[in-house]
């Protein structure tokens, strides 16, 4: 849904316990026609879903959140002037979970931070 | 009671409108009912995602206040999430599943409201949070 629609991975790399991705965001998409009209805004639940669908990829598995402890929304993203963000995950594996420190970056600026765990999607 | 349509009370429109319905806006409580629908923007591989959850919490919160708010003032405020606490997901729903939401206000600092949402279906826990929603004034 939201990946080649809302936003595309323009790089991707893992290494052990660390990812980073660019995503680029499509202005055009017909989110922003909602949210809001005439004051287009990223959603910060759909900063959630590319936090979640960056780490999918990047680990090959399909997820389910189970908890997110914390998630700080700290700047608001208008697509028409910064479509470019920085995905930076920390991610540790124990057992069937993964837990993970996340941030969006845009720029130097955190849009988002979050805590959270996923687990396997069954 | 039957109250008015719930677009009046949120800032969102559609393709990004994440409640059917106000079943009750009663003091600090907040009830809306939502059916999934294959078209939502938060449908991935037929499932309703986290982003979707989290979205119907915060405008159930927003239809509340918005709803209040248009009583004493006949305005609507726009709604930005600033935090979330403690977000649990149960399931993911399928299409065709309707959610009922409460929102409860917990507290109301200036500008930000902490409210604790539920989300069930068919009687059955599917999400909850803890959220810090900001009114632009």
């Amino acid at each position: 849904m939201l990946k080649n629609s809302l936003f595309a991975i323009t790089t991707i790399a893992r290494q052990e316990m660390v990812i980073e991705a660019v995503v680029t965001i499509n202005a055009d998409d017909e989110i922003f026609e909602g949210h809001f009209p005439g004051h287009p805004v990223l959603p910060g639940a759909c900063m959630l879903q590319i936090i979640k669908e960056v780490l999918q990829e990047a680990l090959g598995e399909q997820l389910i959140l189970k908890k997110a402890s914390s998630i700080k929304f700290l700047m608001q993203v208008d697509p028409t002037i910064i479509n470019s963000l920085k995905i930076n995950i920390n991610y540790k594996k124990i057992d069937a979970s993964v837990e993970i420190i996340a941030a969006i970056m845009a720029g130097e600026s955190a849009c988002l931070k979050l805590k959270a765990i996923f687990v396997k999607l069954t | 009671m039957k109250y008015p349509e719930i677009l009046l009370f949120i800032p969102q429109k559609q393709p990004f409108v994440m409640v059917d319905e106000l079943l009750n806006a009663d003091g600090p409580d907040t009830q809306t009912v939502f059916t999934v629908s294959a078209e939502n923007v938060f449908i991935v591989n037929g499932r309703f995602t986290e982003g979707g959850l989290m979205e119907n919490m915060a405008q159930t919160a927003a239809a509340g206040l918005g709803y209040h708010n248009s009583i004493k003032n006949g305005a609507i405020s726009k709604g930005f999430i600033g935090s979330v606490k403690n977000f649990e997901v149960f399931d993911l729903p399928r299409i065709a599943e309707k959610l009922i939401t409460d929102v409860r206000i917990v507290e109301k600092v200036l500008n930000a409201t902490i409210i604790s949402g539920v989300v069930r279906s068919n009687g059955n826990l599917v999400a909850q949070c803890e959220m810090n929603v900001y009114i632009d004034q």
